[in-house]
Protein backbone atom coordinates (compact mmCIF):
# COMPACT_ATOMS: atom_id res chain seq x y z
CA UNK A 1 0.00 0.00 0.00
CA UNK A 2 2.79 2.76 0.83
CA UNK A 3 4.43 1.72 -2.52
CA UNK A 4 1.19 1.83 -4.26
CA UNK A 5 1.09 5.87 -2.63
CA UNK A 6 4.55 6.46 -3.09
CA UNK A 7 4.07 5.53 -6.81
CA UNK A 8 1.04 7.84 -7.29
CA UNK A 9 2.67 10.45 -5.48
CA UNK A 10 5.61 10.58 -7.87
CA UNK A 11 3.04 10.42 -10.74
CA UNK A 12 1.22 13.23 -9.41
CA UNK A 13 4.68 15.11 -9.28
CA UNK A 14 5.55 14.20 -12.89
CA UNK A 15 2.08 15.30 -13.80
CA UNK A 16 2.40 18.57 -11.98
CA UNK A 17 6.03 18.99 -14.04
CA UNK A 18 4.26 18.14 -17.33
CA UNK A 19 1.55 20.60 -16.91
CA UNK A 20 4.32 23.36 -15.97
CA UNK A 21 6.57 22.68 -18.71
CA UNK A 22 3.37 22.42 -21.28
CA UNK A 23 2.06 26.02 -20.14
CA UNK A 24 5.71 27.37 -20.50
CA UNK A 25 5.84 26.24 -24.02
CA UNK A 26 2.73 28.03 -24.57
CA UNK A 27 4.56 31.46 -24.94
CA UNK A 28 1.30 33.44 -25.53
CA UNK A 29 -0.44 31.92 -22.35
CA UNK A 30 -1.18 35.27 -20.76
CA UNK A 31 -2.00 36.36 -23.66
CA UNK A 32 -4.72 33.82 -24.71
CA UNK A 33 -6.02 33.83 -20.73
CA UNK A 34 -7.12 37.73 -21.49
CA UNK A 35 -8.08 37.86 -25.29
CA UNK A 36 -10.52 36.14 -27.13
CA UNK A 37 -9.31 33.44 -29.31
CA UNK A 38 -10.19 35.43 -32.62
CA UNK A 39 -7.41 37.77 -31.68
CA UNK A 40 -4.81 35.50 -30.47
CA UNK A 41 -5.13 33.96 -33.75
CA UNK A 42 -4.85 36.98 -35.76
CA UNK A 43 -1.87 37.87 -33.10
CA UNK A 44 -0.37 34.14 -33.77
CA UNK A 45 -0.39 34.82 -37.91
CA UNK A 46 1.50 38.19 -37.41
CA UNK A 47 4.14 36.30 -35.19
CA UNK A 48 4.47 33.50 -37.75
CA UNK A 49 4.53 36.08 -41.17
CA UNK A 50 7.08 38.08 -38.89
CA UNK A 51 9.30 34.90 -37.88
CA UNK A 52 9.49 33.95 -41.66
CA UNK A 53 11.26 37.02 -42.48
CA UNK A 54 13.91 36.66 -39.65
CA UNK A 55 11.74 38.28 -36.99
CA UNK A 56 12.47 36.92 -33.74
CA UNK A 57 9.24 35.83 -32.06
CA UNK A 58 10.57 36.43 -28.50
CA UNK A 59 10.35 40.37 -28.99
CA UNK A 60 6.71 40.32 -30.62
CA UNK A 61 5.82 37.55 -28.01
CA UNK A 62 7.29 40.44 -25.39
CA UNK A 63 5.21 43.20 -26.85
CA UNK A 64 2.63 41.20 -27.05
CA UNK A 65 2.91 40.07 -23.29
CA UNK A 66 3.74 43.95 -22.32
CA UNK A 67 0.24 45.16 -23.81
CA UNK A 68 -2.10 42.03 -21.91
CA UNK A 69 0.11 42.89 -18.57
CA UNK A 70 -0.61 46.74 -19.00
CA UNK A 71 -4.26 46.02 -19.67
CA UNK A 72 -4.58 47.56 -23.32
CA UNK A 73 -7.39 46.00 -25.50
CA UNK A 74 -6.54 43.23 -27.85
CA UNK A 75 -6.61 45.85 -30.93
CA UNK A 76 -4.16 48.30 -29.61
CA UNK A 77 -1.66 45.22 -28.63
CA UNK A 78 -2.22 43.45 -32.19
CA UNK A 79 -1.86 46.71 -33.66
CA UNK A 80 1.45 47.76 -31.95
CA UNK A 81 2.74 43.90 -32.16
CA UNK A 82 2.16 44.72 -35.94
CA UNK A 83 3.71 47.86 -36.20
CA UNK A 84 6.63 46.19 -34.33
CA UNK A 85 7.15 43.70 -36.38
CA UNK A 86 7.24 45.94 -39.62
CA UNK A 87 10.17 48.14 -38.26
CA UNK A 88 11.93 44.69 -37.10
CA UNK A 89 11.74 43.49 -40.36
CA UNK A 90 13.43 46.17 -41.75
CA UNK A 91 15.98 45.77 -38.91
CA UNK A 92 16.35 41.82 -40.24
CA UNK A 93 16.85 43.12 -43.48
CA UNK A 94 19.33 45.39 -42.63
CA UNK A 95 21.42 43.71 -39.71
CA UNK A 96 21.30 40.31 -41.25
CA UNK A 97 19.36 37.64 -39.27
CA UNK A 98 21.91 36.67 -37.11
CA UNK A 99 21.81 39.68 -35.12
CA UNK A 100 20.76 38.93 -31.48
CA UNK A 101 17.19 39.72 -30.49
CA UNK A 102 18.25 42.89 -27.92
CA UNK A 103 20.22 44.34 -30.73
CA UNK A 104 17.40 43.88 -33.22
CA UNK A 105 15.41 45.65 -30.37
CA UNK A 106 17.85 48.36 -29.78
CA UNK A 107 18.05 48.98 -33.28
CA UNK A 108 14.48 49.46 -34.52
CA UNK A 109 14.58 51.97 -31.36
CA UNK A 110 17.27 53.89 -32.36
CA UNK A 111 15.95 54.38 -35.77
CA UNK A 112 12.52 55.64 -34.99
CA UNK A 113 13.98 57.78 -32.47
CA UNK A 114 16.09 59.11 -35.93
CA UNK A 115 19.53 57.24 -35.88
CA UNK A 116 20.42 56.50 -39.65
CA UNK A 117 20.40 53.03 -40.16
CA UNK A 118 23.69 53.35 -41.87
CA UNK A 119 25.42 54.28 -38.54
CA UNK A 120 23.13 51.78 -37.01
CA UNK A 121 25.09 48.66 -39.09
CA UNK A 122 28.48 50.08 -39.01
CA UNK A 123 28.20 50.30 -34.87
CA UNK A 124 26.93 46.81 -35.53
CA UNK A 125 29.41 45.73 -37.25
CA UNK A 126 32.03 47.15 -35.16
CA UNK A 127 31.18 46.18 -31.72
CA UNK A 128 28.90 43.28 -32.37
CA UNK A 129 28.05 42.78 -27.78
CA UNK A 130 27.72 46.47 -27.04
CA UNK A 131 26.04 48.69 -29.87
CA UNK A 132 22.97 48.40 -28.29
CA UNK A 133 24.58 50.75 -25.56
CA UNK A 134 26.32 52.79 -28.09
CA UNK A 135 22.81 53.57 -30.03
CA UNK A 136 21.57 54.76 -26.69
CA UNK A 137 24.13 57.00 -26.14
CA UNK A 138 23.20 58.76 -29.43
CA UNK A 139 19.56 58.51 -28.63
CA UNK A 140 20.70 59.88 -25.09
CA UNK A 141 22.45 63.11 -26.90
CA UNK A 142 20.14 63.59 -29.43
CA UNK A 143 17.54 64.10 -26.20
CA UNK A 144 20.34 66.42 -24.58
CA UNK A 145 19.83 68.96 -27.81
CA UNK A 146 23.14 67.31 -29.86
CA UNK A 147 22.13 67.43 -33.70
CA UNK A 148 22.14 64.28 -35.31
CA UNK A 149 25.45 64.48 -37.21
CA UNK A 150 27.33 65.12 -33.98
CA UNK A 151 26.00 62.84 -31.93
CA UNK A 152 26.45 59.72 -34.56
CA UNK A 153 29.94 61.38 -34.94
CA UNK A 154 30.91 61.92 -31.38
CA UNK A 155 29.70 57.67 -30.72
CA UNK A 156 31.08 56.51 -33.97
CA UNK A 157 34.44 58.18 -32.53
CA UNK A 158 34.75 57.13 -29.24
CA UNK A 159 33.89 53.63 -30.64
CA UNK A 160 36.64 54.00 -33.19
CA UNK A 161 39.04 55.30 -30.22
CA UNK A 162 38.21 51.74 -28.28
CA UNK A 163 36.25 53.70 -25.38
CA UNK A 164 34.22 51.40 -23.18
CA UNK A 165 30.69 51.32 -23.55
CA UNK A 166 29.91 52.27 -20.15
CA UNK A 167 32.82 55.68 -20.85
CA UNK A 168 30.37 56.16 -23.84
CA UNK A 169 27.44 55.78 -22.27
CA UNK A 170 28.33 58.86 -19.83
CA UNK A 171 29.08 61.44 -23.30
CA UNK A 172 25.33 62.29 -22.51
CA UNK A 173 25.74 63.53 -19.31
CA UNK A 174 28.97 65.63 -20.11
CA UNK A 175 26.89 67.62 -22.40
CA UNK A 176 24.50 68.26 -20.02
CA UNK A 177 26.96 69.06 -17.75
CA UNK A 178 28.86 71.64 -20.13
CA UNK A 179 25.43 73.00 -21.45
CA UNK A 180 24.44 73.32 -17.60
CA UNK A 181 27.84 75.83 -17.62
CA UNK A 182 26.61 77.78 -20.17
CA UNK A 183 27.54 76.19 -23.75
CA UNK A 184 25.36 75.23 -25.98
CA UNK A 185 24.64 71.70 -26.84
CA UNK A 186 26.82 72.33 -30.14
CA UNK A 187 29.61 74.06 -28.68
CA UNK A 188 29.46 70.53 -25.65
CA UNK A 189 29.64 68.37 -28.42
CA UNK A 190 32.19 69.95 -30.03
CA UNK A 191 34.33 70.24 -27.05
CA UNK A 192 34.09 66.74 -26.17
CA UNK A 193 34.68 65.42 -29.69
CA UNK A 194 37.63 67.36 -30.18
CA UNK A 195 38.94 65.73 -26.78
CA UNK A 196 38.19 62.25 -27.98
CA UNK A 197 39.98 63.12 -31.30
CA UNK A 198 43.24 64.05 -29.14
CA UNK A 199 43.09 61.13 -26.75
CA UNK A 200 42.30 63.87 -24.11
CA UNK A 201 39.45 62.85 -21.25
CA UNK A 202 36.37 63.80 -22.44
CA UNK A 203 34.73 64.84 -19.21
CA UNK A 204 37.00 68.64 -18.09
CA UNK A 205 37.12 69.26 -14.71
CA UNK A 206 34.59 70.55 -12.73
CA UNK A 207 34.55 74.52 -11.50
CA UNK A 208 35.53 74.68 -7.72
CA UNK A 209 31.96 74.17 -5.58
CA UNK A 210 29.50 73.51 -8.33
CA UNK A 211 26.68 72.13 -7.64
CA UNK A 212 26.31 68.89 -10.00
CA UNK A 213 24.54 66.04 -9.18
CA UNK A 214 25.53 62.88 -10.08
CA UNK A 215 22.37 60.87 -9.15
CA UNK A 216 18.75 61.40 -9.77
CA UNK A 217 16.91 63.65 -7.30
CA UNK A 218 16.79 62.04 -4.06
CA UNK A 219 13.49 59.97 -3.67
CA UNK A 220 12.98 59.44 -7.10
CA UNK A 221 14.17 57.79 -10.03
CA UNK A 222 17.04 54.66 -9.70
CA UNK A 223 19.96 54.37 -8.57
CA UNK A 224 22.61 51.97 -9.61
CA UNK A 225 23.91 50.40 -6.30
CA UNK A 226 27.34 48.99 -5.30
CA UNK A 227 28.28 45.55 -6.38
CA UNK A 228 26.05 42.66 -4.77
CA UNK A 229 28.38 41.44 -2.40
CA UNK A 230 28.00 44.76 -0.16
CA UNK A 231 24.57 44.91 -0.10
CA UNK A 232 22.55 43.78 2.79
CA UNK A 233 19.51 41.54 1.59
CA UNK A 234 16.70 43.14 0.14
CA UNK B 1 24.36 -22.22 4.96
CA UNK B 2 28.47 -22.00 5.16
CA UNK B 3 31.14 -22.02 2.85
CA UNK B 4 32.25 -25.63 2.91
CA UNK B 5 29.05 -26.95 2.68
CA UNK B 6 28.55 -24.81 -0.09
CA UNK B 7 31.50 -25.87 -1.56
CA UNK B 8 30.47 -29.69 -1.42
CA UNK B 9 27.07 -29.22 -2.79
CA UNK B 10 28.89 -27.28 -5.65
CA UNK B 11 31.29 -30.45 -6.14
CA UNK B 12 34.24 -28.56 -5.61
CA UNK B 13 35.18 -30.94 -1.98
CA UNK B 14 34.80 -34.39 -1.12
CA UNK B 15 32.31 -35.16 1.87
CA UNK B 16 35.22 -36.59 4.08
CA UNK B 17 36.36 -33.15 3.33
CA UNK B 18 33.55 -31.41 5.94
CA UNK B 19 33.66 -31.73 9.74
CA UNK B 20 31.47 -33.88 11.28
CA UNK B 21 28.45 -31.84 11.89
CA UNK B 22 29.00 -30.49 8.34
CA UNK B 23 28.57 -33.89 6.86
CA UNK B 24 25.28 -34.79 8.85
CA UNK B 25 23.80 -31.88 7.47
CA UNK B 26 25.81 -32.97 3.62
CA UNK B 27 23.70 -36.26 4.16
CA UNK B 28 20.63 -34.97 4.61
CA UNK B 29 21.01 -32.63 1.39
CA UNK B 30 22.06 -35.43 -0.59
CA UNK B 31 19.03 -37.46 0.89
CA UNK B 32 16.82 -34.72 -0.62
CA UNK B 33 18.43 -34.12 -4.01
CA UNK B 34 18.31 -37.90 -3.87
CA UNK B 35 13.80 -37.53 -3.26
CA UNK B 36 13.75 -35.23 -6.13
CA UNK B 37 15.09 -37.14 -8.56
CA UNK B 38 13.62 -40.45 -8.05
CA UNK B 39 10.00 -38.02 -8.30
CA UNK B 40 10.83 -37.55 -11.98
CA UNK B 41 8.94 -34.50 -11.62
CA UNK B 42 10.44 -33.60 -15.06
CA UNK B 43 7.89 -32.09 -16.12
CA UNK B 44 4.45 -29.89 -15.16
CA UNK B 45 1.64 -32.02 -13.76
CA UNK B 46 -1.41 -33.12 -16.27
CA UNK B 47 -3.54 -29.49 -16.33
CA UNK B 48 -1.66 -27.45 -14.74
CA UNK B 49 -1.58 -25.00 -17.68
CA UNK B 50 -5.06 -24.78 -17.37
CA UNK B 51 -5.58 -24.61 -13.98
CA UNK B 52 -3.44 -21.30 -14.10
CA UNK B 53 -4.70 -19.88 -16.81
CA UNK B 54 -8.49 -20.51 -15.61
CA UNK B 55 -7.46 -18.69 -12.24
CA UNK B 56 -5.96 -16.11 -14.40
CA UNK B 57 -9.38 -15.46 -16.09
CA UNK B 58 -10.86 -15.44 -12.89
CA UNK B 59 -9.98 -11.93 -12.30
CA UNK B 60 -12.80 -10.02 -12.38
CA UNK B 61 -11.62 -7.23 -10.15
CA UNK B 62 -12.86 -3.41 -11.11
CA UNK B 63 -11.13 -2.19 -14.65
CA UNK B 64 -10.26 0.94 -12.76
CA UNK B 65 -8.49 -1.33 -9.64
CA UNK B 66 -6.84 -3.37 -12.55
CA UNK B 67 -5.85 -0.03 -14.49
CA UNK B 68 -4.30 0.77 -11.46
CA UNK B 69 -2.50 -2.03 -10.40
CA UNK B 70 -1.13 -1.87 -14.18
CA UNK B 71 0.31 1.75 -13.53
CA UNK B 72 1.31 0.65 -9.69
CA UNK B 73 3.23 -2.52 -10.55
CA UNK B 74 6.82 -3.08 -11.71
CA UNK B 75 6.74 -4.24 -15.51
CA UNK B 76 9.53 -5.59 -17.59
CA UNK B 77 10.33 -3.33 -20.44
CA UNK B 78 12.56 -4.50 -23.19
CA UNK B 79 14.02 -1.02 -25.11
CA UNK B 80 16.77 -0.91 -28.09
CA UNK B 81 19.17 1.09 -26.99
CA UNK B 82 19.67 3.19 -29.73
CA UNK B 83 15.44 3.60 -29.66
CA UNK B 84 16.40 4.43 -25.86
CA UNK B 85 19.25 6.71 -26.72
CA UNK B 86 17.06 8.80 -29.34
CA UNK B 87 14.04 9.39 -27.11
CA UNK B 88 16.44 10.62 -24.10
CA UNK B 89 18.05 13.17 -26.69
CA UNK B 90 14.68 14.06 -27.72
CA UNK B 91 13.49 15.05 -24.48
CA UNK B 92 16.68 16.58 -23.40
CA UNK B 93 16.25 18.73 -26.18
CA UNK B 94 12.49 19.53 -25.26
CA UNK B 95 13.71 20.13 -22.14
CA UNK B 96 16.45 22.51 -22.61
CA UNK B 97 15.11 23.88 -25.49
CA UNK B 98 14.48 27.93 -24.64
CA UNK B 99 11.38 28.73 -23.70
CA UNK B 100 9.24 31.59 -25.42
CA UNK B 101 10.98 31.30 -28.87
CA UNK B 102 10.81 27.93 -30.93
CA UNK B 103 11.88 29.78 -34.42
CA UNK B 104 14.08 27.98 -36.29
CA UNK B 105 15.21 31.34 -37.69
CA UNK B 106 15.82 33.14 -33.98
CA UNK B 107 19.71 33.31 -34.07
CA UNK B 108 20.77 32.06 -30.67
CA UNK B 109 23.76 32.33 -28.94
CA UNK B 110 24.96 36.34 -28.69
CA UNK B 111 22.14 37.44 -26.91
CA UNK B 112 23.50 35.56 -24.20
CA UNK B 113 27.08 36.71 -24.46
CA UNK B 114 25.73 40.70 -24.05
CA UNK B 115 23.89 40.38 -20.97
CA UNK B 116 24.98 37.38 -19.09
CA UNK B 117 28.96 38.53 -18.16
CA UNK B 118 27.87 40.47 -14.71
CA UNK B 119 24.32 41.39 -13.22
CA UNK B 120 24.07 44.71 -11.20
CA UNK B 121 21.78 45.60 -8.39
CA UNK B 122 19.30 48.49 -9.26
CA UNK B 123 17.45 50.32 -7.02
CA UNK B 124 13.81 51.24 -7.92
CA UNK B 125 12.48 54.67 -5.88
CA UNK B 126 9.19 56.01 -6.08
CA UNK B 127 7.11 58.85 -4.50
CA UNK B 128 3.45 57.96 -4.09
CA UNK B 129 1.69 59.12 -1.16
CA UNK B 130 -1.39 57.40 -1.53
CA UNK B 131 -0.20 54.06 -3.02
CA UNK B 132 -0.88 50.86 -0.99
CA UNK B 133 1.05 49.45 -2.87
CA UNK B 134 3.79 49.87 -5.66
CA UNK B 135 5.84 47.39 -7.70
CA UNK B 136 7.86 47.61 -10.61
CA UNK B 137 7.60 45.57 -13.99
CA UNK B 138 9.53 45.37 -17.00
CA UNK B 139 10.95 43.70 -19.38
CA UNK B 140 13.44 41.80 -17.09
CA UNK B 141 10.36 40.58 -14.95
CA UNK B 142 7.73 39.63 -18.45
CA UNK B 143 5.89 42.50 -17.46
CA UNK B 144 4.96 40.95 -14.25
CA UNK B 145 4.89 43.25 -11.52
CA UNK B 146 7.18 41.20 -9.70
CA UNK B 147 8.89 43.24 -7.52
CA UNK B 148 6.86 44.90 -4.93
CA UNK B 149 8.75 48.34 -3.31
CA UNK B 150 8.23 48.79 0.60
CA UNK B 151 7.99 51.79 2.49
CA UNK B 152 8.82 50.58 5.83
CA UNK B 153 8.42 54.36 7.45
CA UNK B 154 5.17 55.12 5.91
CA UNK B 155 6.42 58.48 4.49
CA UNK B 156 5.24 57.13 1.03
CA UNK B 157 8.49 56.82 -0.84
CA UNK B 158 8.85 53.33 -2.01
CA UNK B 159 11.88 51.75 -3.10
CA UNK B 160 13.19 47.96 -4.16
CA UNK B 161 16.30 46.23 -5.52
CA UNK B 162 16.39 44.58 -8.64
CA UNK B 163 19.07 42.60 -9.96
CA UNK B 164 19.46 43.11 -13.75
CA UNK B 165 21.66 42.04 -16.30
CA UNK B 166 23.84 44.60 -18.52
CA UNK B 167 21.85 45.71 -21.37
CA UNK B 168 18.72 48.34 -22.68
CA UNK B 169 15.94 47.94 -19.77
CA UNK B 170 12.32 49.03 -19.97
CA UNK B 171 10.07 49.57 -17.04
CA UNK B 172 6.82 50.91 -15.36
CA UNK B 173 5.97 51.13 -11.91
CA UNK B 174 2.43 49.49 -10.98
CA UNK B 175 0.21 51.45 -8.10
CA UNK B 176 -2.26 49.20 -6.65
CA UNK B 177 -1.70 46.05 -8.68
CA UNK B 178 -3.80 47.77 -11.50
CA UNK B 179 -2.64 51.27 -12.62
CA UNK B 180 0.58 51.58 -14.59
CA UNK B 181 2.38 54.80 -14.52
CA UNK B 182 5.88 55.79 -16.14
CA UNK B 183 9.02 56.91 -13.79
CA UNK B 184 9.02 60.94 -13.54
CA UNK B 185 11.93 61.01 -12.83
CA UNK B 186 13.40 58.26 -15.58
CA UNK B 187 16.60 59.42 -17.04
CA UNK B 188 15.31 58.40 -20.63
CA UNK B 189 12.17 56.97 -21.83
CA UNK B 190 10.92 55.57 -24.99
CA UNK B 191 7.39 54.76 -26.37
CA UNK B 192 5.51 51.58 -25.67
CA UNK B 193 3.72 50.95 -28.63
CA UNK B 194 0.49 51.92 -26.63
CA UNK B 195 0.48 54.96 -26.55
CA UNK B 196 2.23 56.01 -23.57
CA UNK B 197 5.84 55.52 -22.38
CA UNK B 198 8.07 53.15 -20.74
CA UNK B 199 11.30 54.57 -18.59
CA UNK B 200 14.44 52.80 -20.24
CA UNK B 201 17.35 51.56 -17.81
CA UNK B 202 21.20 51.48 -19.54
CA UNK B 203 23.16 49.23 -17.72
CA UNK B 204 26.74 48.41 -18.71
CA UNK B 205 28.97 45.78 -17.29
CA UNK B 206 32.03 47.65 -15.67
CA UNK B 207 32.01 48.52 -12.22
CA UNK B 208 31.68 51.86 -11.45
CA UNK B 209 29.89 53.00 -14.51
CA UNK B 210 27.69 56.10 -14.38
CA UNK B 211 25.27 54.42 -16.82
CA UNK B 212 22.51 55.84 -14.37
CA UNK B 213 24.15 59.19 -13.89
CA UNK B 214 21.63 62.04 -15.98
Amino acid sequence: MRRRLATLFAAALFGVAATGWAQQADDLARVRARFPAADVDRLETILSDAQADGVPRVLLVEKAVEGAAKGHEPAVVIGAVSTLADELRATVRLLGRDTPPPGLEKAADAIRHGVEPGVVRELAERDPRDFPILLQTIEDLLHAGVARDEAQGMVLDASSRGMRSQDVLTLPATVRRLVREGNSPVEAATSIRRNLRAGRPTIPPAPPGAPYRTVSPAGTGTRRLPPPGRIPPA
Amino acid sequence: MNEPLNRYLDGEIELSDLAPEQRREAEAWDALVTDVRQAGADEAPVGLESRIMASLHADRRPSASRLLDWWVNPHLVRVRPLIGLATAAAVAALLFLPSGDRSPVEPTGAATALVSEEAVYVQFVLEAPDASSVAVAGDFSDWLPATPLADPDGDGVWSGRVRLTPGVHKYMFVIDGTDWITDPQAERYTEDGFGNRNAVLAITGGAGAGSLAP
